[in-house]
């Protein structure tokens, strides 16, 4: 880990840090250093925002500048009718945690993973929809997993990620929609193998799946057969 | 917010307000405003356009669903936020193992001034010099983080230096663009 600057204070400051994280150079441990500080510390805060606009002027210079698909925006003014706003708020981290703060924990991993649907936390019914699920939730919960949203190749195609273990173990859907009739498939080099179709769960659909071949890539398939959306799944090197 | 001009360019101060109280409207407004820069760091980085556009979605919803991440005092919201989708493009790209040899990536950036659009010539041209005035061990320092986007680790690998004499080059170098970058607003007034 990146060692912090003792400044004249005595205290400890981001020196160098303020330009590394700005270039993209830490690694996200270090880079969760730096925010935890400068969250505090206005004086780091003017140090980095000074970093931040030296490398906001290298990339309007020498990035090409390309126009965003309509799509990206559409899937932007999805989630902001969907996903509900979260205070700001730290989760508590225990060894026993008794089961509301279990499932909070869990459903808060959800969250923080950027899940369009955030009313799953957000009204009690659904809390109880997310509870209910118990060995989900504690797989998702112990688990290091990776995220990705699904691209929609369809204007129909509902908001949805999945959240995969980086082992292979699992896979689960989360559909921002309780009304998409569709199916979940699963690619590989050499297979297709249909997952089912995701169970509805308040204002969401869902669907958890265990022991299944590495795929490269998920696919939503409508009632028609037709791709409506659909994304790759990268995977730590074996 | 920074500008080519040297002049004071606020930014819009109900979106900014909207989006940090996690507004929809500020959200909408927001990637109505830098929705393209955003876009373009992200693909710039991840080389794919639907890996961008899933770094940008996420990055932008996250931030705007804990907008407590963000405080006045860093600067413009604008450059908060390239520099948050940079990082998450990095970490992706990183994650993926899908990283593009540098020497390739030198390439594309010497290709990409004669194919592709030259975002302001007059600034590019400010700025290249500004890095050509800096030491050169600082310069190449900094090339291999921005251009080449490698961690300060890889940096260090790779040229076969101490990680704080790098960590050192590549903060020294930036706030030499950024003096320059000061100097020059400085002047336009």
């Amino acid at each position: 880990m990146s060692a912090m600057h003792v400044g004249r204070d005595g205290g400890q400051h981001l020196g160098e840090l303020a330009e590394l994280y700005a270039l993209g150079a830490l690694e996200p441990h270090e880079r969760a250093q730096v925010e935890a500080h400068v969250a505090s510390c206005a004086n780091c805060a003017r140090a980095l925002g000074a970093a931040e606009v030296t490398v906001e002027a290298l990339d309007d210079v020498f990035v090409p500048q390309l126009d965003p698909p309509e799509r990206l925006g559409a899937r932007i003014a999805a989630s902001a009718q969907a996903v509900v706003p979260l205070a700001p708020r730290r989760v508590r981290r225990s060894a026993a945690l008794p089961a509301p703060s279990f499932y909070a924990t869990a459903a808060a991993l959800l969250l923080a993973a950027g899940i369009g649907g955030g009313a799953l936390v957000e009204h009690s019914t659904d809390v109880r929809q997310v509870a209910h699920d118990s060995a989900v939730l504690a797989t998702i919960a112990t688990a290091h997993f990776n995220h990705v949203s699904l691209t929609a190749r369809e204007p129909s195609a509902p908001v949805s990620k999945v959240l995969y273990a980086r082992d292979s173990a699992w896979l689960y859907v989360v559909i921002d929609s309780p009304t998409c009739d569709c199916r979940v498939v699963v690619r590989s080099a050499a297979s297709e193998r249909d997952l089912g179709k995701p169970e509805v769960r308040g204002s969401t659909a869902t669907l958890f799946v265990r022991d299944f071949p590495r795929p490269t890539s998920l696919e939503l398939v409508d009632a028609s057969g037709r791709v409506i959306s659909g994304a790759t799944l990268p995977y730590p090197a074996q | 917010m920074y500008d080519r001009n040297g002049t004071d360019q606020r930014e819009d101060d109900q979106m900014v307000r909207d989006f940090l109280a996690s507004k929809s409207s500020g959200l909408e407004s927001v990637y109505a405003a830098y929705g393209r820069p955003l876009y373009s760091v992200a693909r710039n980085v991840l080389g794919n356009d639907d890996d961008a556009q899933d770094c940008v979605h996420d990055a932008l919803v996250r931030i705007w669903q804990r907008s407590g991440s963000y405080r006045s005092e860093r600067g413009s919201l604008r450059s908060y936020l390239l520099v948050s989708v940079r990082n998450e493009a990095l970490t992706r790209k990183r994650n993926a193992a899908r990283h593009l040899d540098i020497e390739e990536r030198a390439v594309r950036e010497e290709q990409s001034e004669y194919e592709l659009e030259v975002n302001d010539p007059i600034e590019r041209a400010r700025l290249r010099r500004a890095l050509a005035a800096l030491p050169a061990e600082q310069r190449v320092a900094l090339e291999l983080a921005y251009f080449g986007q490698l961690t300060h680790v890889q940096v260090a690998e790779r040229l076969g230096v101490p990680l704080g004499t790098i960590k050192s080059r590549i903060a020294l170098a930036l706030r030499k663009l950024n003096a320059a970058m000061t100097e020059r607003g400085a002047d336009a007034v």
